[in-house]
């Protein structure tokens, strides 16, 4: 499998590579202005992003995530190695933290291996001695162009977009870097140039494999392990594993040379580091920033600290987001009442107005408030605040078997649980991953926070807060009960133990954030919207048709037709199964649109009863008893992830287990909303 | 020069690493992000159940306790 599609492909492909948090996508940023793009690995949930970069040339510049080495063991790592090996760029930009050269310099050698054209680049220049690195001497032993910029400083890109021009239009030959010579390599190589590249017409059978060179070959092999290498030809596979399995007379030893090798890498950077920096070269954390760290990540205080964080997250996305959510409902309400006076067809009027406008309407809602989300998600991890989150809850969550990197996912899915879930992409290890992406929708979102909140006030009016904030807790000691079990059978597996750069706090910038906000805002659109969309004209078609045929738009707004339409059919055939819950069929109805959005069950309630959603008050005390209507808020708590969940799930996790969250969650919803029932019974 | 457990290790102080007991995984990881035997370490935060926090090539990194309790350390 190709990482990248052909028809991805513009001109000239230039990558981006560096350590985590040595701020790539600043400058990523900054090459590509808005021109750029989230793409999917094709068959695989991780994204990259890519852009085109004009300077009266078109370039393909692709950000990959960050990496320590070749050794990498994580999904997004292993993804870059991928690509690296599959796809030969046309030039690397290598980025460095300028303040780190020792830490960010040994990925540097490893790259160098490649023998791709490479520029690199140290940033935060503005907070080291001007003269405390000898880039002309670092330039000179490495034998690639080094630049030392601040990202945000535009004036700094000057010479470096020159470089890039001059090395893509150039001749690529005389700008290959040489590696640099450990002992250790070189007596491998010596070895395997004997004994496997002595046939190289072998190495040109298949097209589609790019000719890397041997050495690289056996390092990466050596670095990452065989199962990286699956994309390579069958035999030369089967070949570099008789060759280590001849040098290499047991695992241990592998192992063993693998760590020397990686080891070497670092004590030559440190070697490199001490010839190119004078004594000015310094650097430490400033001591308020310190000072700031110690209560992030206290025991007591960081927890503190950690949920006012949260609670500051979410209820600002809604503040924030009311004013424009109540205007874009008014627009559509206002359009859809322009459609139907002004188109004569009432088919066609109803189909834009109800199912159209109706659908993509309940899209556009969504938007400021999954747009300032992920702003406020992005500023949690530009601020370098979401590595405390996770060194503070990895304490507490590996006792249910997951590691403290799975908070983040789980925090966002209060928000809206689709961004909750692609969200579940940065766990590495896979059975971790399906259990946090599967409990996600447990996680009440904030489309279900209204149909709490108008069962609840009608119902229970002396008790609303109580009841809807007992409802999120049911949804966390659900989750959490949930992941436990799942980690003790069918997803096993003990949490990762924490190994995490915690890197520094910073004052992030506005643009990347807004463009990451905007990005996966998009992406969000493309992916989940659509499919929310089409879920409404679905409903739309079974409301206007029936079991004898075609009813017609007035089935909307006339109560008397509804019960000849098919989702009230579909209602009635489904509403025994409800019997012992004694939920009227028409609640069942409005369970079953929930399917698209958790939002439709109250409009669809309105829509059902004949009364507009202020008249539903009444409606809901003579359809409710409190026991009903508090089995019935948890029912539509834990019941299947919405369309737009549903298919996040299928992108991230895969179809089987979208599949098994519908069926699991409906069967779990039901038997907890029975149990409501009897119980509360023998208490009423 | 002392030997103890990097968990054992207090704030502020400023070791290096003598033995590493535990996975080859985990050993490989470690190093990716630059813990290597020859670098020193200084304990930024060590605080009870909690990761430790340690600076190894200017670079701050979070251990689990599990790990920490099984590098042996040369304390300064």
């Amino acid at each position: 499998m190709s990482v990248i599609q052909e028809d991805e492909l513009l001109t000239k492909k230039i990558l981006l590579l560096g350590n985590p948090n040595v701020g790539k996508s600043v400058i990523f940023n900054k090459l590509t202005g808005v021109n750029q793009r989230i793409a999917n690995f094709p068959g695989i949930t991780l994204s990259y992003l890519s852009g085109g970069y004009i300077n009266e040339r078109d370039m393909d510049i692709i950000d990959l995530p960050g990496i320590y080495g070749l050794t990498s063991s994580k999904a997004e790592e292993k993804l870059t190695q991928q690509y690296l090996l599959e796809n030969k760029p046309d030039l690397i930009l290598n980025i460095l933290d300028g303040r780190k050269l020792e830490r960010n310099l040994a990925l540097t050698l490893q790259l160098l291996d490649f023998q791709i054209p490479m520029i690199l680049i140290l940033t935060h220049s503005d907070q080291l001695d001007a003269e405390s690195i000898d880039l002309p001497k670092l330039q000179s032993l490495l034998g690639i162009p080094v630049f030392a910029i601040d990202s945000h400083k535009k004036s700094d890109y000057k010479d470096l977009q020159i470089a890039i021009r001059q090395i893509v239009d150039g001749n690529i030959e005389d700008l290959i870097p040489k590696p640099v010579q450990l002992e250790l390599v070189d007596d491998l190589i010596a070895d395997m140039d004997h004994s496997i590249f002595n046939q190289p017409v072998l190495l040109h059978q298949d097209q589609s494999f790019p000719a890397l060179p041997p050495r690289v070959l056996l390092i990466i092999t050596i670095l990452s392990g065989i199962d990286q290498m699956s994309t390579l030809p069958s035999w030369l596979q089967a070949r570099i594993e008789g060759f280590l399995n001849d040098r290499f007379k047991s695992t241990k030893e592998l192992q063993s040379f693998r760590l020397n090798l990686l080891r070497s890498y670092y004590s030559t950077a440190e070697i490199l580091v001490a010839e190119v920096t004078t004594e000015d070269y310094t650097y430490s954390r400033r001591s308020i920033i310190s000072q700031l760290d110690d209560l992030l990540v206290h025991p007591t205080y960081g927890l503190i600290i950690f949920t006012a964080v949260m609670y500051l997250t979410f209820s600002l996305t809604f503040v924030l987001t009311d004013p424009l959510v109540s205007w874009l409902e008014l627009s559509m309400g206002e359009l859809g009442i322009y459609i139907k006076i002004h188109i004569s067809s009432a088919l066609l009027a109803s189909f834009l107005a109800d199912g159209i406008i109706g659908g993509v309407g309940f899209v556009l809602v969504f938007i400021p408030q999954i747009a300032i989300l992920f702003l406020f998600i992005g500023l949690l991890e530009h601020t370098g605040y979401l590595s405390r989150a996770v060194f503070i809850t990895d304490r507490y969550l590996e006792k249910i078997g997951i590691s403290g990197t799975s908070i983040a996912p789980l925090l966002l899915g209060f928000g809206c649980n689709v961004p909750g879930v692609m969200a579940t992409k940065s766990i590495s290890d896979p059975n971790e991953r399906i259990v946090v992406g599967l409990v996600n929708p447990f996680m009440s979102c904030s489309a279900r926070l209204p149909v709490y909140m108008i069962i609840a006030s009608a119902i229970f009016p002396q008790y609303v807060g109580i009841v809807v904030t007992s409802l999120y807790f049911i949804g966390i000691i659900i989750a959490i009960s949930v992941m436990y079990l799942l980690r003790n059978s069918l997803l096993p597996g003990e949490s990762q133990y924490l190994l995490l750069e915690i890197p520094e706090l910073q004052v992030p910038k506005l643009d990347p954030l807004l463009k990451q906000s905007y990005r996966h805002t998009r992406k969000f659109l493309e992916n989940a919207a659509s499919w929310m969309a089409l879920g409404l004209i679905i409903i739309w078609v079974l409301s206007i048709t029936g079991p004898r045929g075609y009813i017609g738009p007035s089935a909307l707004d006339d109560a008397s037709l509804i019960p000849e339409t098919w989702i009230y059919f579909i209602g009635k055939i489904v509403s025994p199964v409800f019997g012992p819950m004694g939920w009227d069929p028409r609640l069942i109805v409005a369970l079953i649109m929930g399917f698209v959005a958790k939002e439709i069950v109250i409009g669809s309630l309105g829509l059902l009863y004949g009364v507009k959603t202020t008249s539903l008050h009444s409606v809901l005390l003579m359809s409710f008893n409190p026991v009903s209507a508090y089995a019935f808020m948890v029912f539509v708590l834990i019941y299947t992830p919405c369309i737009g969940t549903y298919f996040a799930m299928r992108a991230e996790l895969g179809k089987k287990w979208a599949n098994f969250s519908i069926i699991f969650s409906i069967i779990l919803a039901y038997l907890l909303a029975l149990l409501i029932t009897v119980i509360g019974n023998l208490f009423t | 020069m002392s030997y103890c457990s990097l968990a054992q290790c207090p704030r502020g102080s400023q070791v290096t690493i003598d033995r590493m007991d535990i996975e080859p995984d985990i050993i490989i990881r470690m190093t990716e992000l630059g813990i290597t035997g020859e670098c020193p370490l200084r304990i930024v935060n060590n605080q009870s159940g909690c990761p430790l926090i340690v600076e190894c090539r200017k670079t701050q990194i979070a251990i689990h306790r599990k790990i920490a309790d099984k590098l042996i350390v040369k304390a300064w």
